[in-house]
């Protein structure tokens, strides 16, 4: 049997996964990822207002991409609930160069705005969106950019285009 | 069938439900199953049943059935 890939839009919005969301009850839980996983702590523990949470960014050396360590920054948190089922992985974060455009994309492909394009509290000079479908799927946009917890930082230390 | 009708057809679907009873006054605050999900769930398919599309605004300030009607109707006279 041949594998057939199937054929890339060019025209679409390119979305670049920058970071797995995942919802601990503790931000303890990163030493779990450092003992266990050998992720490196990539950034401090930063309160943001949009998800009502702190979140904290940490990255395995020779990998592309982070994981978001997400935790309700209290018991009103828009997190609490979800973290009363289980927590766990909790949203895929994309990287986009023109949010905008790739906000209208998702909004044709049945997704649902939950936040149009805001300051990031965690990306300096960034704006991050959020999108859910109905499946619960929650997507994060992040606007492209510069400096440490940007993709094309990471890329050019790899010497990827 | 009416708007009212419609939205109680994706009411029964979104929660399980065949013989659930809309009613305007059913909100997010006096239905213990209604959540954001369940709210998200409800608008992306009133949007594919209608072709309207709701705003972000509306989005955030719908919490009753009476609210959802409200939205659909403005956006259906639009068309």
């Amino acid at each position: 049997m041949t594998l057939q890939f199937n054929k890339i839009d060019k025209a679409m919005p390119q979305f670049k996964l920058h970071h797995v969301g995942y919802l601990v009850r503790d931000m303890s839980a990163v030493k779990e990822f450092v003992e266990r996983l050998g992720y490196r702590i990539e950034s401090d523990v930063i309160e943001d207002p949009v998800q009502t949470a702190f979140v904290q960014l940490i990255r395995q050396p020779d990998t592309t991409s982070w994981l978001e360590l997400v935790m309700p920054n209290g018991p009103e948190s828009k997190l609490t609930k979800a973290l009363s089922k289980g927590g766990g992985l909790h949203h895929l974060c994309y990287e986009v160069n023109d949010i905008v455009r790739a906000c209208d994309h998702l909004r044709g492909q049945a997704m649902l705005t939950l936040s149009n394009p805001v300051p990031a509290a965690a990306f300096p000079g960034r704006q991050i969106a959020w999108f859910m479908d109905r499946g619960t799927f929650l997507i994060e946009l992040l606007e492209s950019g510069t400096g440490y917890l940007a993709l094309a930082s990471v890329m050019k230390s790899k010497g990827v285009a | 069938m009416s708007t009212f009708y419609r939205l109680q057809s994706i009411f029964r679907d979104v929660f399980s439900n065949p013989q659930l009873v809309l009613s305007a006054d059913m909100a997010i605050s006096n239905f213990a199953e209604w959540d954001s999900v369940a709210m998200i769930h409800i608008i992306l398919v009133a949007e594919a049943e209608f072709g309207v599309r709701f705003n972000t605004d509306e989005v955030a300030a719908a919490s009753s059935v009476a609210d959802i009607l409200k939205i659909i109707d403005a956006h259906l006279n639009e068309l």
